[in-house]
């Protein structure tokens, strides 16, 4: 994971000063016009997120009742992903598993925005901020994200609300790297100048001026972690120490599968299979906007 | 040079001193001490005091910093709380395992990433970039776990092509060792070989733009000859250079594939840990995978620096 984040970071797009909010999303919408896959990762991203919203209403079974009677079966009309030796129906539980992954993703995501901007915005414009700052970053981004955070499971216990900081933090650094990189090479624009020699206060230039020109890494970052967290979660989960199983992901249903490889593997592929398909749309997106937000990337290739 | 090694290496140590102290603190926050782990029912106050006494653990937090970061330096990585041993001598047979895997998967991942990183680069935009791309990024998204399950299912239970668990030493010859490093390696380079061909293919587009390159195929030299002796050889240093992370990225891969192929590893000794809150070990393999993390990095660097003096400002 920490290699992908690197790349990201480093292919991550220079500015074009004078475009705003409104011009990126046209950006956006056009990209989604002319990039077929990502179109596709997008339809498939929505399928998944809507099918776990609306997961009462599509589930047949009830995703927690256990049926000894049907335990192990495989899919049939019945029971689309087959049922698991409890007789759980894994169809139901594969989509209410989403809900609980896509929650980390969306909750890691919106954490590493904030924190990453808040930091990243003091850490370019505070000279005396910015060495403590950059230093924890680069202490923090020692730690592969997944080590850092059996550590803490280890130390506080493997809750959804833990899993969520410990990945939150470790995906804090890279994103103030990059928000600072972003501020340090804004400052100096003319557009910056103005808005100073016109009495622009210092929040106001942050807020208006810097900010949305960090738009576009931003939204591939944030596409990234959002990406990778889902993972984490699942791998946390496969290790033991992840969120209880009272409230299963989909790294939880895989690792319940473990044992009936051999005879049942429908238990740990469907959960598996969505999972991929998931963090694949995603990253696929992310790969489009990056390729169609990067003014220097766009002009090179 | 040797200014720039000298001014890196000096950079790290800040850095290093605030992973210990994340290490320390990490492991420190937990409710109880390791008093409490080795606590059974019929053990009374006086004797946990006792224990607490023995270990250490009633001193004050900062000197029992000190002391385990000096201890650390001279090389004492701390002793596991159950099985009473160095965590070193614990470390020492798990290494063979944990080097193995990650040798076969840094084989893998060039062997794979470079040369579909090349192919997607020559045909940029082409029908086989996209394919290539499309496969990297599948590798990238992939739960390694979930994969090695169904290599297992397919190519040890319906195929018995590979022992579905275990590790066999080199000693008892290199095939067998191979054998049952083929799977997990091949799992956990899905990952970093799909990083690795889509650097490849970034550096090698960014050196095809450049104008001697433009020049090679103006003097009318074969493609072939153009791709290869202008183009990779100017390519070829930043692409070395990633290998450095590229082991990186290894080491989180590791950690699981030893599990699903319970192979007795170092990722192993850390899971082991950290479910039976063996607080010396957590804390030793933490530390060590991060100075790892830090100095590989900082070898990269100065590789780099060495080969393109531009950066050595």
């Amino acid at each position: 994971m920490a290699v992908g984040e690197r790349s990201a970071a480093r292919a991550v797009p220079n500015r074009s000063p004078s475009a705003g909010l409104r011009t990126r999303w046209r950006g956006v919408r056009r990209a989604f016009a002319k990039n077929p896959i990502m179109l596709l990762g997008f339809v498939i991203f929505l399928i998944i997120s809507l099918s776990a919203l609306a997961a009462p209403i599509i589930t047949f079974h009830d995703p927690v009742r256990t049926n000894i009677e049907e335990r192990l079966e495989p899919p049939s009309a019945d029971h689309w992903f087959g049922t698991d030796h409890l007789g759980v129906d894994v169809y139901a539980r594969t989509i209410y598993g989403g809900r609980v992954s896509l929650f980390v993703g969306v909750s890691v995501a919106i954490l590493v925005i904030g924190g990453g901007l808040f930091f990243g915005l003091v850490a370019g414009y505070n000279r005396k901020l910015d060495g403590p700052i950059m230093r924890v970053a680069d202490a923090v981004m020692a730690f592969p994200t997944l080590l850092l955070a059996l550590a803490v499971a280890a130390a506080l216990g493997g809750s959804i609300r833990n899993i969520i900081l410990v990945l939150a933090i470790s995906g804090m650094p890279g994103m103030a790297r990059l928000v600072r990189g972003q501020v340090l090479s804004l400052r100096e624009q003319q557009f910056v100048e103005g808005a100073k020699a016109i009495g622009a206060t210092m929040p106001r230039i942050l807020t208006y001026h810097v900010a949305p020109n960090t738009f576009a890494a931003m939204m591939v970052m944030a596409s990234l972690v959002f990406a990778g967290s889902i993972v984490a979660e699942a791998g946390l989960a496969f290790l033991g120490v992840g969120a209880p199983t009272f409230a299963p992901s989909w790294g939880n249903l895989i690792v319940r599968g473990r044992d009936f490889l051999g005879s049942s593997p429908w238990i740990s592929f469907f959960p598996g299979l969505l999972l991929t398909l998931m963090v694949l749309a995603i990253n696929v997106i992310g790969d489009g906007l990056r390729d169609a937000l990067d003014p220097r990337l766009r002009r090179r290739l | 040079m040797q200014q720039y090694i000298a001014r890196r290496i000096l950079q790290s140590l800040p850095i290093i001193a605030v992973v210990a102290v994340i290490t320390f603190a990490l492991v420190h926050v937990a409710p109880g001490d390791a008093a409490y782990m080795l606590f059974s029912p019929n053990v009374s106050v006086e004797q946990i005091e006792e224990l607490r006494r023995s270990l250490g653990l009633d001193r004050p937090m900062v000197v029992q910093f000190v002391d385990w970061a000096v201890r650390f330096i001279r090389g004492d990585l701390g002793t596991g709380l159950l099985s009473k041993q160095p965590v070193l001598d614990l470390m020492k047979p798990r290494l063979e395992a944990t080097v193995s895997i990650t040798f076969w998967g840094m084989v893998f991942s060039i062997v794979m990433g470079i040369p579909l990183g090349m192919v997607a680069a020559w045909k940029a935009h082409g029908l086989i970039d996209r394919a290539v791309m499309l496969a990297a990024v599948f590798g990238l998204s992939v739960p390694s776990f979930w994969l090695a399950y169904i290599f297992v299912w397919a190519f040890a239970l319906q195929l018995p092509w590979f022992p579905a668990i275990g590790y066999t030493p080199i000693s008892d010859g290199l095939w067998p060792w191979f054998r049952s490093l083929a799977m997990p390696c091949f799992v956990i380079s899905l990952h970093t070989g799909a990083v690795y061909a889509r650097m490849t293919r970034s550096t090698m587009i960014e050196v095809l733009n450049e104008d001697y390159v433009r020049t090679a195929r103006a003097k009318g030299l074969a493609e072939f000859n153009v791709f290869v002796r202008h183009a990779f050889k100017n390519a070829s240093i930043p692409i070395i250079t990633l290998l450095g992370f590229l082991f990186i990225g290894l080491i989180t891969g590791t950690i699981f594939v030893e599990i699903v192929f319970a192979i007795p590893g170092l990722g192993r000794l850390l899971v082991d840990a950290v479910k039976a809150h063996d607080i010396p070990i957590v804390q030793a393999l933490l530390m060590l995978t991060a100075l790892v993390y830090v100095y590989v990095n900082l070898i990269v660097d100065i590789i780099y620096a060495y080969v393109d003096p531009r950066i050595r400002y």
